[in-house]
């Protein structure tokens, strides 16, 4: 797979998902009922999200290794700092997710709401963290 | 000690943790009219999770890891490694969910909520360690 291809590769799925976001934001909106007026506003404004990620992407990749691993592609040579920034911010990342899922089931739970989001998407992460780690173990 | 080596005296941190968790969610049962049966069986596998990871946290290397100790340099990879996957698993969840939900015209909030902390906290931590490191 060549550099150019993948340089476009991020725009397009980009693009691709603003596009998707905006016309389920729609979609939801209709769907409900009558359409409302922010509807196209909510539509606009998650299409605008992913675009301005993206454009910030765009113009700082090859300037910023941090952007290029955001991106995620590979820096020209493979960096171990870089490879180390980037398995801990994910680590940390996954480790506040699983205290706002706790939180988050907890204030559900009381205020008498649906928990089962919450509930399902915290077991993903428990599963597919022993997964991994029995995974990791044993190929080590 | 350098980030990111073995920690030692932090054995107790994850079955402290599962306790007052599950204390909290038995009390909320409870709150509900619940009975102590019920309450406490909706807790019981955290229970024995934790218990588990008292008494045998000394005896094998895995389970200290799970505890929050790994022994070394190779078993803090193996964590890290492990839960930088299930990040990563989690956030194509969350997108895929939010999509999913939308498309059935059921509520899609709490996937985005999920992304949208998985995205920021991500982005942060890559400022954090990039400024750090």
């Amino acid at each position: 797979m060549t550099s150019r291809w993948l340089r476009w590769l991020l725009p397009g799925v980009g693009l691709l998902v603003g596009f998707l976001v905006a016309f389920l934001v729609t979609g939801r909106n209709v769907s409900a009922g009558p359409s409302r007026p922010a509807s196209v506003l909510e539509a606009i404004l998650g299409m605008a999200l992913v675009v301005a990620f993206l454009l910030a992407m765009w113009f700082l990749d090859g300037r910023s290794e941090a952007a290029m691993r955001l991106t995620g592609r590979e820096p020209d040579e493979r960096d171990e700092r870089l490879e180390s920034i980037n398995r801990r911010a994910l680590a940390r990342t996954a480790q506040v997710m699983a205290l706002i899922l706790l939180g988050a089931l907890i204030v559900a739970n009381l205020a008498g709401g649906d928990t089962r989001p919450f509930a399902a998407f915290g077991a993903v992460l428990a599963m597919v963290y022993m997964g991994c780690f029995g995974w990791y173990r044993w190929r080590s | 000690m350098a980030d990111g080596s073995p920690k030692k005296g932090r054995s107790l941190v994850v079955p402290l943790a599962g306790l007052v968790i599950g204390a909290v969610l038995i009390g909320i049962e409870l709150s509900q009219g619940a009975s102590l049966d019920r309450a406490a069986g909706g807790v019981a596998i955290l229970f024995v999770y934790v218990a588990a990871l008292w008494f045998l946290q000394s005896r094998s290397e895995t389970v200290s890891t799970l505890a929050g100790r790994p022994v070394d340099e190779l078993w803090q990879s193996i964590h890290e490694r492990a839960i930088s996957a299930a990040a990563t698993i989690a956030a194509i969840v969350a997108l895929v969910g939010f999509g999913a939900m939308a498309l059935m015209g059921r509520d899609n909030w709490q996937f985005g909520l999920m992304a949208a902390v998985l995205g920021a906290g991500y982005i942060a931590g890559i400022v954090w360690y990039r400024w750090r490191l």
